[in-house]
């Protein structure tokens, strides 16, 4: 049909003109943030690429990473690990008096000290702090459970009194955060507070809150009346960007500092103009056997499978060197490791000879398990797969089964729906040896806490308690021995990794050090960006 | 024609008030559980129950499904286990992000595959064919590769646009409106802010279009082609309209029906994608305030979520439905059947 030139001419005009159109406006809008790849951001501001965003900013979950880095910068609690030392210091708090019996510690605090608001910082607040902890009975308050009773002697002295005996309550303190109290309870609506403090700063750290938009990005600003020593960069941007192939880009465009997620198989190509900084950490990973029912819960066949994963594998190949074989239930880096235990290695032979002595493999019954994977965990998914093959060489069928974290919570709330093998990780909250020991060995725990192993053995709960309630590090260290020896023996868990933290940032950042009692933070307040 | 309007608004009501009962029960199925998930990690056996008494969930579900509905009917989407703030507080973050993000992509969908459609229908031969083979290539191309691929390209190789984000660092939203940038800066005349917010947009929106680019462009030109074959283009060319009157006001304004059906249907579709696209840009929004909310098992948030992107479905179609008036005097005429 003659004639198509006037329809189609007017549509081709449309859609040229459409796509010059949008391409202008990117022509004007890119002038605003373009940059020269790979520079340095401005001096003056730090910004960190971070996959997760936090929930909330409300320090009472401050129990998880996400909402730690945050709280980090803008609050301060009575104690503080300063990266790379493994006992806290001083920090709201100028001394602590420990009574005989354990029961009772009282703090003095610093003078001088004021919230962002300026409000100074007195016992008060303390109280506050903790009684709103205790109310509330969430996040951080499991921290610090035997806390009975907190009373302000005066404005710069707190007597807290336990209802038991704690070696580790000051170490735990390290993540009670102290708020504002007048501000938070003008602000404290019909929740305690918590739907305020879950977008705003009542804290007395060194960066001060700029602007928070939930899942996008949390600007900080240096506190010019902080008590302690000023922040040397004046801003923070955490940036939230949750694809790891994203952040990379992000980083090489030079949008971003430091990139807290970039994938390792990425490293080798970033490695000549980036610092690619790996730290050893107090994390681990465990395959915990459901020491309570089936088949595991016969030690031999939990000897068996331990002599059959492929350790070093693990290390040089799941995690391509940033890492370390597990060395038993307490990681090797913490106070009271000790080496008078049995470490399974990479043995088959041994393996199936345990087996067999269970009644499994070649002349007996055919063993068929189960794992469990946190979706999305690379180095669960691929230990889970490498578990697979070592099992198959000795006659063992393994099936992997894939979940999320609040699912696995729920299979362990009982003995009969817990899996066979659960792969998890444990992120100790301090660095005392309690927070791995105890938190995952005692009985009191299973079924609602970390005990995933549903591991009951009266003699470590008693060691456990006992060294819970001494100050004398150690005798702790004698106990938490005895402890590590008895679960070795046990073969409660499949004791696999300790991976390293790794970080990648541009030349130009310095002064970052990881915090082992603050996992996967960034000490933001140290760190300066610059030629 | 009343009868249609009404007939179409009772069928939305009852819809949505269905998807309240299937999200809900959805919520119950979901493995986990929410007081957990709200007592924390480390929760002894009375936090968790003190947590599910506070969220009502000791109740049974009966109870629960009418409060529910009773506080909705308030406005009242509860409050989010995960955040501890109102739902609707999230929302008004999350949702306009979306929201914007859609409807550029929408236009930018219109934009595109309308004309190419038309000109695939029209001129036939070797542009149809080439046509016809961009589009299935092009509806074949997964949107998580299309999203990196056009970063590595257009941000990090040409520099031409931003590569994460709504806004510049630097740059000050203002006073928040809608929560849609592009509205909100331009009501306040901030023209600065609101071309970093476009530059912003332009190629989460594109890759997002991208797909549904192809889809729209393929029911166009069957719509036209159909109606091309009709006789009565045959007569108003014997009258001598023009020929780019025929296409437009005779062919294409009676080829519209089936277009305008899978353009609503596709915005219902396009807000479900915005998770992927807003993953690899890093920005806010109801697709990955959904997967947080699945993954931690925050029940009324899923729920609430549900019933927001149902809503809109069901608003848009309702819209389309409308809009059939306009386009198909039969139905306004009220003969012939429901439409």
């Amino acid at each position: 049909m003659g004639g198509n030139t006037g329809a189609a001419a007017l549509a081709a005009r449309l859609t040229a003109s459409s796509l010059i159109f949008a391409l202008a406006f990117a022509a004007c809008g890119s002038s605003s943030s373009s940059q020269a790849a790979p520079a340095a951001t401005a001096k003056d501001t730090l910004v960190i690429a971070e996959n997760e965003p936090a929930q909330t900013l409300d320090p009472l979950q401050a129990g998880n990473s996400t909402v730690d880095e945050l709280v980090l910068l803008m609050y301060s609690a009575l104690v503080q690990y300063r990266p790379g030392e493994s006992t806290p210091s001083n920090d709201l708090a100028s001394s602590v008096d420990v009574s005989p019996d354990g029961l009772v510690y009282t703090f003095k605090l610093r003078t001088g000290a004021t919230f962002h608001s300026g409000n100074p910082v007195t016992a008060d607040d303390v109280k506050y702090t903790l009684d709103r902890i205790k109310r509330l009975n969430t996040g951080v308050a499991s921290e610090i459970a035997p806390l009975a009773k907190s009373e302000v002697i005066d404005a710069s002295t707190i007597k807290l009194t336990l209802s038991s005996p704690f070696a580790a309550f000051v170490p735990a303190l390290s993540r009670i955060y102290i708020l504002d109290s007048k501000l938070v309870e003008a602000n404290k609506g019909s929740d305690d507070g918590q739907s305020w403090l879950a977008i705003n700063d009542a804290g007395s750290g060194p960066y001060k809150l700029k602007s928070y938009e939930a899942n996008v990005k949390a600007e900080f600003t240096r506190f010019d009346g902080y008590y302690g020593t000023p922040a040397k960069t004046a801003n923070v941007i955490y940036k939230y960007i949750p694809e790891q192939a994203t952040q990379r880009l992000a980083l090489e465009k030079g949008d971003v500092d430091i990139a807290m997620d970039i994938l390792v198989a990425d490293y080798p190509a970033l490695e000549s103009n980036y610092s690619i900084v790996a730290s050893d950490t107090n994390v681990q990973l465990y395959g915990y056997f459901n020491t309570a029912k089936g088949a595991t819960a016969d030690p031999k066949v939990r000897a068996a499978i331990s002599y059959a994963y492929d350790y070093q594998t693990h290390v040089d190949s799941i995690l391509h060197g940033y890492g370390t074989v597990a060395q038993g239930a307490l990681p090797k880096s913490m106070a009271c490791w000790t080496g008078d235990q049995t470490i399974p290695t990479y043995d088959l032979e041994k393996a199936k000879s345990l087996l067999a002595d269970a009644g499994y493999g070649p002349g007996g019954k055919q063993l068929k398990l189960t794992v469990t994977s946190l979706t999305a965990i690379e180095e669960m998914d691929k230990a889970a797969q490498l578990l697979q093959a070592g099992l198959s060489q000795i006659g063992v069928q393994l099936d992997i089964k894939s979940v999320t974290f609040p699912q696995f919570v729920d299979l362990h709330k009982t003995i009969d729906s817990s899996p066979d093998i659960g792969l998890i990780y444990a992120f100790p909250s301090n660095p005392d040896p309690s927070a791995v020991l105890y938190i995952n060995y005692h009985s009191r725990f299973i079924g609602n806490g970390y005990n995933w192993g549903n591991y009951k053995n009266p003699a470590v709960d008693k060691a456990l308690e006992q060294a819970q309630a001494l100050t004398d590090q150690s005798a702790r260290c004698d106990l938490y021995a005895q402890v590590q020896k008895m679960i070795a023996d046990d073969y409660v868990a499949i004791n696999i990794s300790n991976p390293k933290y790794v970080a990648v940032m541009s030349k130009y950042v310095s002064g970052y050090a990881y915090n082992a009692a603050h996992h996967q933070t960034v000490n933001a307040a140290d760190i300066s960006v610059g030629q | 024609m009343a009868a249609y309007v009404l007939r179409r608004l009772a069928l939305a009501v009852s819809v949505v008030l269905a998807m309240t009962l299937i999200t809900f029960i959805l919520g119950q199925v979901l493995p986990g559980d929410p007081a957990r998930s709200a007592a924390g990690l480390n929760a002894l056996p009375e936090q968790i129950e003190a947590a599910r008494v506070r969220l009502g969930l000791d109740q049974p579900l009966f109870v629960q499904y009418l409060r529910y509905l009773s506080r909705l009917a308030q406005g009242d989407l509860g409050t989010s286990i995960f955040t501890h703030r109102p739902i609707v507080a999230d929302l008004a973050d999350n949702l306009p992000a979306s929201l914007e993000l859609v409807l550029v992509a929408m236009a930018m969908n219109v934009t595109v595959a309308i004309p190419l459609g038309i000109i695939a229908a029209v001129r036939g031969g070797a542009v149809d064919r080439v046509v016809r083979v961009a589009v299935l290539v092009g509806g074949g191309i997964p949107v998580f590769w299309l999203a990196i691929v056009s970063q590595l390209v257009f941000s990090v190789a040409l520099g031409w646009f931003p590569l994460v984000g709504r806004l510049g660092d630097d740059v000050d939203p203002g006073t928040k409106v809608t929560g849609m940038l592009l509205v909100d800066t331009a009501l306040h005349g901030r023209w600065d802010a609101w071309t970093s917010a476009v530059s912003h947009l332009i190629l989460p929106a594109s890759t997002l279009a991208f797909l549904f680019i192809a889809v729209g462009t393929r029911v166009t030109r069957a719509s036209m082609r159909q109606v091309l074959r009709e006789e009565y283009l045959t007569f108003a060319r014997s009258k001598g309209v023009p020929e780019r009157r025929v296409i437009l006001r005779h062919a294409f304004r009676n080829a519209l029906m089936p277009i305008v059906t899978i353009v609503g249907l596709q915005f219902g579709w396009m807000l479900s994608s915005t998770i992927l696209v807003e993953t690899v840009f890093g920005r806010p929004g109801i697709g990955s305030y959904a997967v947080t909310a699945v993954l931690q098992k925050d029940i009324f948030a899923v729920t609430a979520v549900v019933l927001v992107i149902a809503t809109a479905f069901v608003v848009v179609n309702l819209l389309v439905d409308l809009a059939y008036l306009g386009l198909n005097p039969k139905i306004r005429l009220g003969s012939g059947t429901s439409g």
